[in-house]
């Protein structure tokens, strides 16, 4: 047999027994090689000898078949587990980590950057990139973190015997009804979304991630939006929202279906939502006093301009946006009540 | 699509028996690729890359002992029923006839 013939094998061989174990290298290469040359007609070209390597399969799932145990990271057992928990943790990674690029960014760009209308664009996208690019990065960390994580426990699991461990108590309670259920995911995002929007909030009000806002007034810049004792009832009622959320999330999480008391947290903290919302909205010098000196130094505004309103100080955008919060919050009330009955009916 | 599930269900089904076909001609010495062609003479559909494998891990398990002949130019590993190959073979021969009483009477039965 032609040398190139005899290197075709060998690589075959090698390909295979490179997978396995150290110890069984050797006598699966002997083996193999043995079978081969067994297979392959007298005097074999290399037609013969390709369509035997052919016959035999890819190396890798002859190795698989050689192998005596099967190797996984993450087994079957544990892997809709694994599943479960990245679609979680890599969204809340990446949020979280958005976060902290944009705070980081914003707080080292703020300094190279002047104010001014042709640089905020600039700015805008500098602290979005950054925050893109540490959210992505922080996606990435969760995905090791979580697969390291569970690959150790899979092979800690692996010493046990499944059978032999599990026990009646571990069994969980079966899901509630499709059509009744609060799914779990929705539940845990309508906590996650609200929460991380309220912490940006209150970096924002707290000046951690200025806002970036400027108007050029005759011979000054109108660099704030809202006044200071605004800022600081938003930081008060955006708590209240934190807190109101997480007990709302919390108790869905927990009874994952429309049960009164369910129900009834879900419409108590909306209405203090609703309360907390009108306060601010109806407080008096929501506006930075040179915001408000812009609106009334300016050019005159239409007649139904909203800014026209709110240089005058006048009531009425205040009052139809109460009215508006006040709707919303009564509809979103009642498609509570509609859900709580809807289970109450299912249930029956 | 079809075919191809009957295909699956096939392999599976002849997995179980390719075991005790092994060990059945395995009475007597065989080198790999000579048992290779002795089942498929015997209508017994099987690869060789699913025999080599499985004379290893029979082996592994201690129902197969082999040993290297090196007297002719090429050598070769034969394999042979061990001691605890021949009881374990028995052993699945009864439970074998009695999966095909069993699966007869069903058939009856329909």
């Amino acid at each position: 047999m032609s040398n190139k013939n005899d290197t075709l094998i060998n690589r075959y061989v090698y390909d295979v027994t490179r997978r396995l174990p150290e110890k069984e290298r050797e006598d699966v290469k002997k083996e193999l090689e043995s079978s081969i040359y067994d297979m392959l007609p007298e005097n074999p070209g290399q037609k013969d000898i390709e369509n035997i390597l052919y016959e035999l399969g890819a190396p890798s799932l002859l190795a698989e078949k050689y192998r005596q145990k099967p190797r996984y990271l993450i087994s079957p057992a544990l892997f809709d587990n694994y599943i479960r928990a990245l679609k979680w943790i890599l969204p809340l990674c990446g949020i979280v980590f958005f976060i902290i690029g944009v705070i980081r960014a914003s707080d080292l760009a703020k300094t190279d950057f002047e104010l001014s209308a042709s640089s905020w664009v600039n700015f805008s996208v500098i602290i979005i990139f950054a925050g893109i690019s540490e959210g992505i990065s922080g996606v990435l960390q969760g995905l090791c973190y979580t697969t390291l994580g569970f690959g150790i426990a899979d092979h800690i699991g692996n010493k046990a015997n499944p059978n032999k461990t599990w026990k009646i108590e571990n069994l969980p309670e079966c899901p509630a009804h499709e059509k009744n259920a609060i799914p779990l995911s929705d539940s845990i995002l309508e906590l996650i979304f609200p929460i991380v929007f309220y912490i940006f909030a209150i970096c924002l009000c707290l000046g951690l991630v200025p806002i970036v806002f400027s108007i050029q007034n005759a011979n000054s810049t109108v660099s704030a939006f809202f006044s200071t004792s605004f800022l600081m009832s938003c930081i008060f009622v955006f708590i209240i929202s934190i807190v109101l959320e997480l007990i709302t999330g919390i108790v869905k999480i927990i009874y994952r279906r429309w049960f009164p008391l369910v129900c009834g947290i879900k419409i108590g903290c909306t209405l203090l939502g609703m309360i907390t919302t009108l306060y601010l909205v109806n407080r008096d010098n929501i506006f930075h006093n040179d915001f408000i000196a812009f609106l009334q130094s300016s050019r005159e505004w239409g007649d139904f301009d909203l800014l026209r309103f709110l240089a005058n100080g006048d009531p009425r955008p205040a009052i139809i946006i109460s009215c508006i919060i006040v709707i919303v919050t009564l509809t979103e009330c009642g498609v509570v009540i509609y859900k709580m009955d809807k289970s109450r009916f299912q249930r029956k | 699509m079809e075919n191809e599930l009957l295909q699956n269900l096939i392999t599976e089904f002849r997995r179980g028996s390719l075991t005790l076909a092994v060990l059945g001609f395995l009475k007597k010495p065989y080198y790999g690729y000579a048992l290779l062609q002795a089942m498929q003479n015997k209508n017994i559909d099987i690869e060789a890359n699913t025999l080599y494998p499985l004379l290893r891990r029979l082996e592994t398990q201690g129902f197969l002992v082999s040993n290297w002949d090196t007297r002719e130019s090429r050598p070769r590993k034969y394999y042979s029923i061990s001691e605890n190959g021949k009881e374990v073979f028995g052993q699945l021969l009864e439970e074998w006839a009695k999966m095909q009483n069993s699966i007869e009477g069903i058939c009856k039965d329909e």
